[in-house]
């Protein structure tokens, strides 16, 4: 089988800053198919962003990528993300991959009208001309389904909603048809139902276009609804990997299990308070050691768990769990 | 849809026709334009102890019902009625009071605490203002709040930055309640928290409302929290409430169009039945100029001409009110079983938005091609 | 179960000014400017002890006096100097009126305000003037064209040039940030009052003002043109504390404080203005540096204060007409340029230390 799109194999991150040496993502591995959907999950502060971020080597000062390496492999060809130059990058950026973010205001530039920056990130990548370019926006505005398109072309950010910016986005990032998307956070800051239309247009345009798309949210509920497959990381590390069917029907990481059974709904309104996870989300300068879930973990038995780390396992076919004591737990 | 009899036991807080509507000046005259009308008739009860989740989407007015609630916004119409106070007519200095017993908790955990001022001041303000206590009574107060938020005295000589966001908004519950107020407006506590902590707060805000007997108002825009927590639930649209009942009745029986949507729109980690979604077309109109007839109209996938031209009346079924044009009518066609109707809804909604998903484009089509 | 068990073993509080301190203090630049400035305000404090003719302490005819604090004010030099007619030539009127009596001297035996004359201190000779005035063993910046000493001149100087920066910047402070908080909290018609007065304000040119006061005004003083200076000064200040209000006064801690019962005046003062205070506090350090300099060069064209007050800009004027006296330039000049200079580094030093964004992007 030919090698995956996408392959990161033990990405670690640092910042350098007065607290020390920071490593927000530490040995992150993850492979994304052609036209699969992989949803990486964390709660804030997780190391997901600087994952998503280090893929196209936008990590600023004082974060660095130290080791690990990012192969893409497009058209027969590989290259490394990490070591390519960056003259060679840029084309990789936007043309190759695209990126979405989460706030649909700020990472659309005010003062230039909708069609001029999707005109722009064609120009970029592709020599045509301005008139071509701006036919292209046409197309893709047509595309992510934003209504009156022949209108909003001139418009300026301020005078769309944010569900029609965040389509916006998608129209630039999809403008060169690239083979991989970045998605942070696409929908956070969006209501339900124009979630819901974002969503359904991200996996319509998926399905029609194939391209891959790495999803990353906070959200274990869009991750359920749209991914083939999920990464749950935890403290700069994955701490769990399967298919989406698998993960969600039988989750293994008492991590997982936890961000689960803290969902509130009604069905559990009157069993009592909800399921929690005491504590916080350690901050880099405090990982503890050993498995660095054990100070929160119900689970946690001493002296493996405050001492060795786990490695991630495959404890089922395609199922990876970071834990001394899975199948204890869930047997 | 409770078991108190109104006649002798009136609900803590009444709001009738709520209106609160913000000018839109322009020019050098700042002469007055046109109003957002931001909440516009809203009514509701919330029984002493109970708690009323207020969902909506951004824009609805939800969080300005709850601001206008304390007049921290001035509503421009309608009654509200607190322990028999009407909240609209007092005085500076009766309002004052009436602040005391009626407090807010904020969305926004790093706003919401003024970043130069120690815990302390910030939880002692209030004592002072409200003349409660001396220096010695105040401090023990302060650290009763502290100790039932869950978090240790030390935490007075802090600062809000050394905090994490759920330490704050644990702090914030305990700035209010340190007055011990009767009631609480909840604008949207947990939404800026991350999974695990949400789960920590809503415990601890359940807690609360069993031990000291409050009352809150809940909102949220996060329909599962609202379910877990509240025991009437009222849907927001455009300023108006469409549909409110009790929170399981609701949840089981939706019966207005939004409401079906908003639930469907949830997403929910039961991978193996991927319900059929329900995805609304457009964005939610304008608050300054709202769409003439049912406000939902436009967006509506039952939408009829009814619809778009006469303001759909309140229909009350044992509690559980709407104001739709399609679901009265099947409502009276389902001889009045809320059930089956919601099921009737549901499969229309679904019927109709799934041949309306749009042919693809010419030109999308050829993308497609070209890609292949 | 409590969840901040872990914060009291943490490291101690620090609040947001403390916090600013700590920052500010890992910057060499902008603590050599603070250095620089503290010791002005040390030789402002200590001027006539530095350089004078008047002895710091003395004791004459048994009892204790200061003569010194004469240069301060008139009326603090003891009148029983003036009686036993001292005529302010102290060494040699001390020695012959009270053979007991004893004196604590200035570091530098000069005087800003008349050439110190031959043989007032044992065996020193006149100071010289005009093109001979260059500095010398005894007259370390040389003397003006009347052989008045620079040195003690700009000792004396630095009072004003302090008193000029604090003074008038304290002033446009008050005004500014009241007008800018009023504007900015209750908006409507008091900000469209304050905002169109600001604008009025800010058309008058602060030079051409002063000007046209000082001819109108009969008797013109230091302190006059400083209260000039800071009642035009206040409009970019009244600007920026009006944006912060506006800004601060939509947070949800002051909607949290307003449902707690919370005045207007308390939410203004106690709860927005300590947020406001870090971005107004940088422009009135550079409002004192541009204070400075508008007093140096109200000096220099002359209108500065009567001449027998020793001000920077004033030796800068004596220098007009005497261009080849290199020594009246240069180091008024100099003093003038690094009090400047170090004005802005501090205000530079203090928006790093202060301005969020600044720090995260440090992060």
């Amino acid at each position: 089988m030919a090698a995956p799109l996408l392959e990161i194999k033990d990405l670690v991150t640092v910042f350098h800053t007065s607290d020390g040496r920071l490593p927000a993502v530490d040995g992150v591995s993850l492979s994304i198919e052609r036209g699969q959907t992989l949803g990486l999950v964390g709660e804030s502060g997780c190391g997901k962003s600087v994952t998503a971020m280090s893929t196209l080597r936008l990590v600023s000062s004082p974060g660095r990528i130290e080791s690990g390496s990012i192969m893409f492999t497009t058209e027969g060809e590989s290259i490394d993300l990490v070591t390519t130059p960056e003259k060679q990058l840029r084309q990789v950026r936007g043309g190759r991959i695209g990126m979405i973010f989460q706030e649909p205001m700020t990472s659309l530039n005010p003062v230039f009208t909708i069609g001029n920056q999707i005109a722009e990130a064609v120009q970029l990548h592709r020599k045509v001309s301005r008139s071509e370019a701006r036919s292209r926006a046409l197309e893709m505005l047509h595309l992510v389904r934003l209504a009156d398109p022949e209108q909003r072309l001139d418009a300026y950010p301020h005078q769309l909603s944010g569900g029609m910016r965040q389509r916006v986005m998608i129209a630039i990032a999809l403008a060169c048809e690239p083979d991989l998307i970045i998605a942070d956070e696409p929908t956070t800051a969006l209501d339900v139902t124009i979630q819901a239309q974002i969503l359904e247009l991200l996996d319509d345009l998926r399905s029609r276009l194939g391209t891959a798309i790495l999803l990353i949210t906070h959200d274990l509920g869009v991750v359920a609804e749209t991914c083939d497959d999920v990464a749950v990381m935890y403290a700069g590390r994955i701490v769990e990997q399967a298919s989406a069917v698998e993960l969600f029907s039988r989750p293994l990481h008492p991590y997982t299990i936890g961000l689960l059974q803290a969902r509130p709904n009604v069905d559990a309104r009157d069993s009592g308070p909800l399921e929690t996870i005491p504590g916080m989300v350690p901050p880099p300068q405090d990982f503890p050691s050993g498995c660095r879930f054990h100070p929160r973990c119900s689970h946690a038995r001493e002296p493996q768990c405050n001492v060795e780390p786990p490695s991630l396992r495959e404890v089922s076919p395609g199922h990876f769990v970071r834990c001394h004591f899975a199948e204890e737990i869930n047997s | 849809m409770s078991e108190q009899n109104p006649q002798t036991d009136p609900p803590l807080l009444q709001v009738k026709g709520l209106e609160t509507h913000f000018p839109i000046r322009k020019g050098l005259l700042r002469r007055q334009v046109g109003s957002v009308k931001a909440v516009d008739g809203v009514t509701f009860d919330i029984p002493r102890g109970k708690t009323l989740g207020l969902v909506g989407e951004s824009g609805c007015g939800k969080t300005t019902v709850g601001r206008s609630l304390l007049r921290l916004v001035e509503p421009t119409g309608g009654e509200v009625l607190f322990d028999n106070h009407a909240v609209r007519k007092e005085n500076a200095r009766s309002l004052r009071s009436l602040r005391r017993r009626m407090q807010i908790v904020f969305q926004d955990p790093y706003g919401s605490l003024n970043p130069r001022m120690k815990i302390r001041s910030i939880l002692e303000e209030g004592l002072i203002l409200h003349r409660l206590g001396e220096r010695s009574a105040r401090l023990e107060q302060m650290e009763q709040a502290l100790e039932r938020t869950g978090l240790s005295p030390a935490v007075l000589e802090r600062y809000p930055h050394e905090f994490s966001g759920g330490q704050r908004q644990r702090i914030a519950i305990a700035r209010a309640l340190v007055l011990k107020p009767e009631f609480l407006v909840l604008d949207e506590p947990v939404s800026a928290l991350d999974v695990s902590i949400q789960a920590q707060v809503i415990n601890l805000l359940k807690e609360l409302k069993q031990e000291l007997g409050l009352t809150y108002l809940f909102i949220s825009h996060d329909l599962s929290v609202v379910e877990y927590l509240a025991d009437n639930v009222a849907v927001m649209y455009l300023g108006q409430i469409v549909e409110s009942a009790e929170a399981g009745q609701l949840c089981q029986q939706p019966l207005h169009p939004y409401t079906l949507a908003l639930f469907s729109a949830v997403p929910s980690v039961e991978v193996k039945n991927r319900r059929q979604r329900i995805v609304l077309a457009g964005d939610v109109p304008s608050p300054s100029r709202p769409p003439a007839g049912c406000r939902f109209h436009p967006r509506c996938p039952l939408a009829e001409t009814v619809c778009r031209e006469v303001e759909p009346p309140q229909v009350d079924l044992a509690g559980h009110r709407f104001h739709c044009h399609v679901a009265s009518r099947e409502l009276e066609r389902c001889g009045g079983d809320a059930a089956k109707t919601s099921v009737v809804m549901q499969a229309a909604i679904t019927a109709a938005t799934s041949d309306s998903t749009e042919p693809h484009s010419a030109v999308s089509q050829r993308m497609s091609l070209d890609h292949q | 179960m409590r969840v901040s068990e872990e914060i009291e073993a943490a490291k101690p509080s620090r609040g947001f000014w403390s916090d600013a301190w700590q920052r500010y203090r890992r910057r060499p630049i902008g603590m050599l400017a603070l250095g620089f400035v503290l010791f002005l305000t040390i030789v402002a404090i200590f001027a006539p002890a530095i350089a004078g003719t008047k002895p710091v302490v003395c004791s004459y005819k048994g009892t204790l006096y200061f003569p010194c604090l004469g240069y301060f004010n008139r009326s603090w030099e003891s009148p029983i100097f003036t009686k036993d007619k001292f005529r302010g030539t102290y060494p040699k009127n001390l020695k012959q009126k009270d053979p007991e009596s004893w004196a604590v001297w200035p570091l530098v035996f000069q005087d800003p305000y008349r050439r110190v004359r031959e043989n007032e201190w044992p065996g020193r000779r006149e100071n010289p003037s005009r093109d001979e005035g260059h500095p010398n063993r005894w007259n370390l910046f040389g003397t003006d064209q009347y052989g008045v000493d620079i040195f003690a001149k700009m000792v004396h100087g630095t009072t004003i040039a302090l008193l000029v920066g604090f003074v008038s910047m304290g002033l446009a402070g008050s005004i500014g940030v009241l007008v800018g908080a009023l504007g900015g909290y209750f908006g409507g018609w008091v900000d469209m009052i304050t905002s169109r007065l600001t604008e009025i304000v800010m058309c008058i040119p602060t030079l051409v003002l002063i000007l046209a006061l000082i001819a109108v005004v009969e008797k013109p003083t230091i302190w006059k043109t400083m209260a000039i200076i800071g009642a035009t000064g206040w409009t970019g200040i009244a600007r920026l504390t009006r944006a912060e209000f506006l800004r601060l006064r939509q947070t949800e801690f002051v909607m949290a404080a307003r449902a707690t019962g919370a005045g207007s005046l308390r939410i203004m003062f106690r709860h927005i203005l300590p947020n406001a205070l870090a971005p107004v506090l940088v422009p009135i350090t550079f409002g004192i540096a541009s204070a400075i300099l508008v007093e140096g060069s109200l000096s220099f064209l002359g209108f500065g204060p009567p001449p027998p007050t020793a001000s920077w800009g004033s030796v800068l004027n004596s220098a007009r007409s005497n261009l080849q006296l290199w020594w009246l330039v240069v180091f008024p000049g100099a003093g003038i340029f690094l009090t400047v200079l170090a004005y802005n580094l501090v205000g530079e030093g203090l928006q790093e230390a202060t301005d969020p964004r600044l720090r995260e992007a440090k992060k």
